[in-house]
């Protein structure tokens, strides 16, 4: 591999890796269907009839998912910024909260409150809604803390120097946060948030083990019927289809909007001159210059 | 070229100077025309490009240093690995070229704890380790900050004293005039001029190289 | 599970602009934070102990988590951590490849598994692929379950793996070319150090999640934390009546993982400190 004298790469046989790479993806997920396929066939009709009744355990897990995160956004970002306060015991409580959530499974601390609820119930709630509250206020309590590290290290992204400038022109502690720091931190923050929104998203599962009845739940009650496979591949593809877009949204406006030098992704070189852009573009395999030009050159691989 | 020759190679940005210093080490393969290492044919298909490449040093404009090794393993990474050196021997030899370029102290600092022009003079200590037949700069000052250039410069031209054969990619023209033995004009992918820094520097003949000598001048 | 794996942490220098929370991190006020909250428990204990101020029943709801729960969540983990590493590093590898017949099919694993949620996969592999096999054991299907977690991990592990192999400069790579050396020195001398040096804050945040994660396993039967959790939860309610007991059953449980975990991120942070380099900073992603 690498360093032997080897054709230059033509457009043809670029296509063709690209058919390729297709055709790989088309065959395992053909050999995948085939397991699935294997025991017992996979009956379409019973998918196609039965996707429907997912629609609204899904759109539960949904609500619970966003319920739980706007509410754990106005904890952790309270706690955020309390981390980052001048007063040392707030500081240190806020930290201990945020350590203690964080260093333990969200399944422990569902259960936790599970308990606790199951025993007082209070405001003697009926057995669903109390369910249901309990899952709530165990994700809100999960995602208030992990958010509270995303807003803390967005504040603290925003460079001392800039803070101090801010307070040389004038501005007071509330208008140095509201019109240098927070624009800046927003920016960094917006990533880490929407990839903890998908990691609720799949965390809100859990709370089929103490029987809310969202998706996972609804899931586990149709297997009763036989249908596995089927069931958990309604189930799969609903989960795709709330989380995939969202991922794949974001990774894009990240790269379109991404203010060079800020942020907390990692640029990967200091500084691009174009001898040496080109070899990155030559690897990449993207190499619209020498198309352009005529230059000689060769398809080099490394990885 | 002649051993102990020094090439100076200028032209515009674009013009295919770093092509052509990346064919000689067949890092990219010539369309067309063939590369010749004393007497030897190259480019042919029996011949394995690392051994071509083991005798013909390479500095970067943007030094390339191996970030995780200190300044001696840099220098000592192609002897013991190339060159299945022993490791003692190999340092050995590492130091003394460190030296030669006015490292001996920064042996064990790594890239990052170096300066630009401490940076340029580990990889031309890299370079020239594996003993090579001819070493290839690669613009090797216009990454630096101007206070750093001298001391590469320096180097290079103490390299040549030596009696180093070498191809410098370099639009530093003092330099040129006092080091080079000869000098090519490129633009395009196309020598449009060759001949001794007096030549084509002074008395440049096309056009194109005229315009810019003069910017370079100015 | 939360984004703390995809967290990053460390480094300063100016190759990698690497915001200054990250080397700003408070571990100290962590360490500080988990020692001080272990003594303070052990401390509680202990002393109900001597004083014969605790019940038995009590210990005894407490034995089987503390005792074969925390050793059943350690082998899962060590388990799970090398498999999901060998996989991620491959696929990883794999999406970082030039040719789109690796980097695709990578890129696609990658984002099916990251979309699904590890219970979901836990499960159905539980409950699934002994089918394939004949003779369906509960053995077997916790081994699926098993691997479940391996391959969620491992998709996360890709992406560290991926950021590592980006987080070299070509330049070098072309460096070692012209020395000479052969790719797979190339791979050996420069890629894979730098990379091991770069991704393992992060790989140990990921290693810290496999210990959280693999409470699910509880969830098809397997006899680790949560699952004789429970158990003595369950027995502690029916039978006594006691919710005290139960909370500090809980409690008890999130400690030892808090423990667990801290152990490990410590550990590997310890690693990285040994092998640190000037200039050479962590992956972010």
């Amino acid at each position: 591999m690498g360093t032997e004298a080897r054709p230059r790469q033509s457009r043809f046989y670029q296509i063709w890796e690209k058919v390729a790479a297709v055709a790989i993806i088309i065959l395992a997920a053909g050999g995948f269907l085939f397991l699935l396929n294997y025991t017992s066939p996979i009956k379409w009709d019973y998918i196609i009839e039965k996707f429907p009744s997912f629609l609204s355990p899904a759109a539960l897990t949904l609500m619970i998912t966003v319920g739980s995160y706007g509410v754990g956004m106005a904890i952790g970002f309270s706690l955020g910024m309390l981390r980052t306060a001048k007063f040392r015991p707030v500081r240190i409580l806020a930290t201990g909260w945020v350590e203690a959530i964080r260093g333990t499974p969200l399944f422990v601390q569902i259960l936790l409150l599970f308990a606790l609820f199951s025993y007082y119930n209070p405001g003697d709630l009926a057995l669903p809604t109390r369910l249901l509250v309990t899952g709530f206020l165990a994700m809100m309590i999960n995602t208030g803390a992990y958010q509270a590290e995303i807003f803390r290290a967005g504040l603290q992204s925003v460079a001392a120097g800039q803070v101090e400038a801010a307070r040389a022109v004038g501005l007071g502690y509330w208008g140095t946060m509201r019109s240098v720091v927070f624009p800046q931190a927003f920016r960094v923050v917006i990533p880490p948030l929407t990839n903890e929104f998908i990691l609720m998203l799949k965390a809100s599962a859990l709370l089929s083990m103490i029987n809310v009845k969202e998706l996972t739940y609804f899931a586990k009650i149709e297997t009763f019927t036989g249908n596995l496979v089927e069931v958990y591949m309604i189930v799969t593809v609903l989960y795709l289809i709330m989380t995939v877009p969202l991922a794949k949204i974001i990774a894009h406006l990240e790269r379109r909007y991404r203010i060079p030098g800020l942020g907390m992704q990692q640029e990967t070189r200091a500084r691009q001159t174009r001898s040496s852009q080109s070899v990155t573009v030559r690897i990449a395999g993207l190499d619209l210059s020498q198309v352009r030009r005529g230059l000689p050159g060769r398809e080099r691989t490394f990885i | 070229m002649a051993k102990g020759d020094v090439l100076v190679v200028a032209g515009p940005s674009g013009s295919g100077k770093s092509t052509l210093l990346r064919c000689i080490n067949l890092l990219i393969s010539p369309d067309s025309g063939d590369i010749y290492l004393d007497g030897v044919k190259v480019n042919a298909p029996n011949i394995r490009p690392e051994w071509v490449r083991q005798q013909v040093g390479m500095v970067f404009q943007q030094f390339n240093l191996f970030a995780h090794l200190t300044a001696l393993n840099n220098v000592t990474l192609g002897l013991r690995r190339a060159l299945k050196m022993s490791r003692p021997e190999a340092e050995k030899k590492g130091r003394e070229l460190l030296t030669r370029v006015g490292l001996g102290h920064k042996a064990d600092a790594y890239p990052a704890e170096l300066s630009g022009g401490q940076q340029q003079r580990v990889a031309i200590a890299r370079a020239v380790a594996m003993d090579p037949k001819v070493v290839l700069f690669d613009e090797p000052t216009s990454a630096l900050d101007p206070e750093f250039i001298k001391e590469v410069l320096d180097t290079i031209t103490q390299l040549a004293r030596d009696g180093m054969t070498m191809i410098v990619v370099s639009h530093e023209m003092s330099f040129a005039r006092n080091v080079a033995s000869r000098v090519v004009f490129m633009d395009d992918g196309v020598v449009l001029e060759e001949g001794t820094p007096e030549q084509v520097l002074v008395h440049p003949t096309h056009e194109r190289t005229k315009t810019f000598v003069d910017k370079i001048l100015e | 599970m939360g984004m703390d794996a995809r967290r990053n942490r460390a480094a300063s220098g100016r190759k990698a602009r690497i915001p200054r929370w990250i080397s700003a991190h408070p571990r100290s006020s962590r360490a500080i934070f988990a020692i001080s909250t272990i003594l303070i428990l052990f401390g509680i204990l202990g002393v109900a102990r001597v004083t014969g101020s605790i019940d038995p029943r009590l210990w005894n709801l407490l034995e089987l988590p503390l005792v074969e729960g925390t050793k059943n969540t350690m082998i899962f983990s060590i388990t799970i951590i090398p498999l999901g590493l060998l996989m991620g590093f491959a696929v990883g590898w794999a999406r970082f490849s030039r040719h789109p017949y690796l980097s695709w099919p990578a890129t696609v694993y990658v984002d099916f598994v990251r979309g699904v949620p590890p219970l979901i996969m836990v499960m159905f592999a539980f409950f699934w692929l002994p089918t394939l096999f004949k003779g369906e054991t509960f053995q077997l299907g916790l081994a699926f379950a098993v691997f479940a977690l391996a391959v969620h991990t491992s998709a996360y592990q890709a992406e560290i793996f991926r950021a590592g192999f980006q987080s070299i400069s070509r330049g070098q790579i072309e460096a070692g070319e012209a020395m000479g050396l052969t790719y797979l020195q190339i791979m050996r001398n420069i890629i894979l150090p730098q990379t091991f040096r770069v991704t393992l804050p992060a790989l140990g945040n990921e290693f810290a999640l496999i210990i959280k994660d693999s409470s699910l396993l509880a969830a098809v039967g397997a006899a680790e934390l949560v699952y004789w959790g429970r158990n003595s939860a369950q027995f502690a309610l029916t039978n006594y009546g006691i919710i005290e007991w139960v909370m500090i059953t809980w409690v008890i449980i999130a400690l030892v993982y808090f423990v667990i975990t801290y152990l490990v991120t410590q550990t590997v942070a310890a690693v990285e400190h040994s092998f640190r380099v000037p200039g050479l900073g962590s992956v972010a992603f």
